[in-house]
């Protein structure tokens, strides 16, 4: 075989070789991804994350792990390795829950004084022992479910024995704790042990998001309310009318006080003058006939204003002289002392 | 010369087949497990079924031609050159015209329709989705997705199948539906992800929806894709020779569906497209060997950068590594280096933005149905009688007889008017009375929109310890709302109680969140929207009337009593004048000087009598009467009349006014 051959023979020989590496090359950020992907899945099969929100609990064949002691092994926050497979992963929000009562409805319940209400109620709940919880229920929903039963059987218990009129009454916040909230803690209270014990559930609190009338009883009220303003406007314009009409009286009194005081002091003041007057009348009896006439022309003097009409005869001096017959130099024909 | 077979047509009825047993699965699927997958499911097996149909009958047709130019072939030989019309044959080959007529028209009509009918269905379904709050979920989906399931490995086996059918001469119609079957099964098996995560009650709420919102949006984009194909086809260059491509079959889809590789395919739908080899060029072959590592790298430069976190201005932020908090003291504004995620992430939160959350309005989840008929909130509770229709209200004007929002709650509050009006109706005594007392509890009604701004003040507290913080802060601003509405009196807290029921509300409920460890500082409560409910808002309205009005008989009165007091001084001022005057008269000074004045008159009355009186008389006349009005009436008249205007008239007399007729 010739050289030539041989380097023919080794480069056909080391050309599948060559064509796998210049594959592999080719391939090889593909092969990666693949490897990659590998990779995740297989940790992700054989890890958990449990989230700082969360209760993680470790099953294997359907059964809780427990420690030493029996007592369940809840897993802190952080990774956590597994058994692909064979062990499963339960977990559930360790979190304070807010549910409130038939997703928010309002029920009708009655009062001890027989006044109908309705109310909403919400709970504020936690898993308390997740394993009790982990037995009772699947999820939250069931959990909610059992809560609504439970508070709502308790609520239909303690509203019952409590009267409106104590739950609405005006007071003050020294006058101690307020009826709705001794009802709140009287639910709490009812409710709180059994919840734990039977389901794991912790009820942290329990509380009223609405409290208000029945149809009935609102339209009632709004009736009375209206009522209620209606008389006030009414007792207000009364009350004005009236409060106007003193007035008015009081300076009807203050008026006629006015004048009769005025009057009085103008008597007083006449009678003054009359007594005064009284003492220079003695001159006027020398000619009193005289002392009459200057009187009347004084008071003829004093009763004639600009707007009146004099209609005289021709007979009244000193007109007689516009008849030329009755006025002659002798004095005959004049008027005679008119 | 080819072979006229009938394999291209029995393949594409086949697959017409197959995608009618899809579609009667994704029926059934749909139906039965509430899948909303298959509404895309559903299209695009149907898609399926067309472009076979469409394709048989292109096989059919290319067939019969294939047959009539075999039998004129066949004829031209045993008749050699002897014809007297060796070409009238081709106005008569009736299968070539029609097989053109079809490719030429047919095609691309069916095409322009498919991708129209496809468009108006994908926005149509997107629309009824969009107004969908909710969709139900499967009642039991294990055996739907199982069944999803094997449709898709199904549609795989078949989609294979034919697109290595496609590859034979004359089959090249068959690859539009395998293409669009391969999508269908990708469609099923979305379906199928979907049904399995309900079963597991992983995102069981969102999984389906989202799923079938992705598929539908593939299915949009395809069928602009039937669109765009069928204007771009014009400006194609036709190259002599080339392979037919059929106008509806999917570039897209093309990409994954068909062997040797996304570049490749790109490069092959190019040069059909161009009418030369773009994959020859230089740039192209670089790109293709160079696109994936690019992609690689690209996508890990990504995740890389999840492993910078920056932290804004007003924003805390709390490290999560592996699901867990190490550090519960918040991180502050600044730049952070952490593990890439899903290591570690970070939750961030504006704690200095200020939130707030309304009271006295209903939440978004128990929101009543709307009711033009009853005037309930669909809770039992009423708003009271004869609510028509709550007004719009005019944004300008805040009225107690306007609704101020459209979910308005009435809240109990104790009124002491109530109780000593209720006091008053049971002291009445008799049943009646108790049981009128009885039906009317002392109280009143009231509607509150109050605004509770609050700060975040711990972020663990308030992102780790509750579910949902911003919720049950709600909740917990509710119940003490209620619980100081129901001591609290209804006339003081319209008027002068809000500031202290502000305050009270205020420190309350931040011991209530403190209680709760809720790490949130209740910055303000703003009560200042408290009114009566709308239905008695009108008679507070008459009442502010009433009120004015009382001020207005009141002024009235007033205003009467000035001036009857203002008259009276008046006319007692007139009087003592008068009265003063009169005394004047009589005084001393006066009487004497009188007295004076007479005594010598009374001297020139001894000297001349007449002459006297006479001059005295004529003074008068003179002085008094200067200004008179006079009449004279001649001859006559023997009696005087005088008139004297003592009530000073306003019009002048007038002689005729007397009835004295004037002298002739």
């Amino acid at each position: 075989m010739s050289e030539e051959q041989q380097t023919t023979t080794q480069a056909v020989q080391a050309a599948p070789d060559e064509t796998r590496r210049s594959g592999l090359a080719l391939h090889w950020p593909v092969a990666l991804l693949a490897l990659a992907v590998v990779g995740i899945f297989l940790v992700s099969m054989m890890t958990f994350q449990v989230k700082e929100t969360e209760y993680a609990v470790v099953k294997t064949s359907g059964k809780a792990k427990v420690d030493e002691s029996g007592a369940i092994v809840v897993y802190p926050p952080g990774l956590h390795f597994k058994l692909p497979f064979v062990d499963q992963v339960w977990r559930h929000d360790k979190r304070i829950q807010c549910y409130e009562l038939r997703k928010g409805e309002v029920e009708q319940v009655k009062t001890r004084d027989d006044c109908q209400v309705v109310v909403s109620t919400y709970v504020l709940w936690r898993i308390g022992d997740p394993g009790v919880f982990m037995k009772q229920f699947e999820g939250t929903a069931d959990a909610e479910a059992k809560l609504d039963f439970l508070v709502r059987t308790v609520r239909s218990r303690v509203m019952p024995l409590h009267d409106f009129r104590a739950i609405v009454r005006v007071r003050g916040e020294a006058d101690g704790v307020p009826e709705l909230e001794r009802i709140e803690d009287e639910m709490l209270e009812q409710v709180r042990a059994e919840a734990m014990r039977e389901y794991g559930l912790e009820v942290v609190r329990v509380g009223f998001r609405r409290f208000s009338f029945t149809q009935d009883n609102s339209q009632e009220v709004l009736k009375t309310m209206a009522a209620d303003r209606r008389e006030i406007s009414t007792a207000m314009l009364t009350q004005g009318k009236k409060q106007a009409d003193d007035v008015r009286v009081a300076a009807r009194t203050q008026a006629a006080q006015l004048r009769t005081t005025a009057e009085n002091d103008a008597k007083k003041l006449r009678s003054e003058g009359e007594l005064e007057a009284s003492k220079h009348l003695e001159i006027y009896r020398e000619n009193l006939a005289l002392a009459r006439f200057l009187r009347y022309l004084n008071g003829l003097e004093a009763s004639l204003n600009e707007r009146d009409t004099l209609i005289l005869g021709t007979d009244t001096a000193p007109f007689h002289l516009l008849d030329p017959k009755s006025v002659r130099l002798d004095g005959v024909g004049a008027p005679a002392g008119k | 010369m080819k072979e006229a077979s009938s394999r291209p047509r029995n393949c594409c009825l086949a697959l017409s087949v197959a995608g009618a047993v899809l579609f009667v699965v994704g029926l059934v699927v749909g139906r039965a497990g509430n899948c909303s997958v298959m509404a895309v499911g559903c299209a695009s097996s149907l898609v399926v079924v067309l472009l076979g149909l469409l394709g048989a009958g292109r096989c059919a047709f290319e067939r019969r031609q294939l047959l009539e130019e075999q039998q004129a072939a066949e004829f031209r030989r045993d008749h050699g050159g002897s014809e007297l019309f060796e070409d009238a044959d081709e106005a008569v080959r009736l299968a070539s015209r029609a097989n053109l007529q079809y490719r030429k028209y047919a095609v691309p009509v069916f095409t322009v329709l498919l991708g129209l009918c496809l468009t108006i269905y994908g926005l149509l379904v997107w629309r009824s989705w969009a107004a969908t709050e909710s969709f139900p979920l499967a009642p039991n989906p294990m055996p739907l997705a199982l069944l999803s399931a094997l449709s898709w490995i199904a549609t795989l086996i078949l989609g294979s199948y034919f697109i290595g059918a496609s590859r034979e001469p004359g089959c090249r119609w068959v690859r539009p539906g395998a293409a669009w079957l391969f999508f269908a099964g990708g469609v099923y098996l979305l379906a199928s992800v979907a049904l399995f995560l309900e079963y597991f009650r992983k995102m069981e709420l969102t999984a389906d929806i989202t799923l079938a919102k992705v598929s539908l949006v593939v299915l949009l984009v395809l069928s602009v894709e039937l669109l765009l194909a069928f204007v771009i086809e014009f400006y194609r260059p036709r190259m002599p020779g080339e392979l037919e491509r059929p106008l509806p079959e999917s570039r897209l889809l093309a990409l994954v569906t068909e062997p040797g590789g996304v570049a490749r395919n790109v490069a092959s739908s190019l040069d059909y497209q161009f009418g030369f080899r773009v994959s020859e060029a230089w740039f192209f072959r670089f790109l293709e060997r160079t696109v994936v590592p690019l992609l690689v790298i690209l996508v890990l430069t990504f995740w890389l950068q999840t492993c910078l976190v920056v932290i804004g201005t007003g924003e805390q932020g709390l490290f999560e590594r592996f699901g867990s908090v190490g550090e519960q003291e918040p991180s502050g504004p600044g730049v952070y280096l952490k593990l890439p995620w899903p290591f570690t992430r970070v939750e961030r939160f504006p704690v200095e933005r200020i939130q707030e959350v309304t009271l006295g309005e209903e939440h978004p989840h128990d929101e009543p149905e709307e009711d033009e008929e009853e005037d309930d909130d669909g809770h039992g509770h009423s708003h009271g009688p004869k609510k028509p229709k709550k007004a719009k209200h005019d944004e300008r004007v805040i009225l107690w007889s306007l609704a101020h929002t459209e979910q308005e709650l009435n809240y109990i509050v104790a009124s002491r008017h109530a109780e000593k009006l209720n006091a008053a109706v049971s002291g009445l005594g008799g049943v009646a009375a108790m049981e009128t007392a009885k039906k009317i509890p002392p109280s009143a009604l009231v509607v509150a929109h109050v605004p509770v701004s609050f700060r975040v003040r711990n972020l663990y507290d308030f992102r780790y310890r509750h579910g949902d913080a911003v919720g049950l802060l709600r909740n917990l601003g509710t119940r003490e709302w209620i619980h100081y509405l129901a001591s609290a009196d209804f006339q003081e807290l319209l008027g002068a109680g809000r500031a202290q029921a502000a305050d009270t509300m205020r420190r309350r409920l931040q011991a209530s969140a403190d209680e709760l460890r809720l790490g949130v500082d209740i910055i303000g409560v703003n009560v200042a929207s408290i009114h009566p409910p709308v239905e008695v808002g009108a008679e507070f309205d008459k009442q502010m009337s009433a009120y004015e009005e009382v001020n207005r008989q009141l002024q009235q009165g007033r205003v009467e009593a000035q001036r009857i007091v203002a008259e009276a001084a008046s006319e007692s001022n007139a009087i003592l004048a008068e009265a003063r005057m009169d005394n004047f008269r009589r005084n001393r000074a006066y009487v004497e000087a009188e007295a004076g004045l007479f005594a010598c008159q009374l001297e020139r009355y001894r000297v001349c009598p007449e002459v006297f009186m006479i001059d005295s008389e004529m003074r008068v006349l003179q002085d008094a009467s200067a200004h008179l009005r006079k009449y004279i009436v001649g001859g006559g008249v023997r009696v005087d009349l005088y008139d004297l205007n003592l009530e000073r008239r306003s019009t002048g007399a007038s002689l005729l006014d007397m009835g004295v007729e004037a002298a002739p």
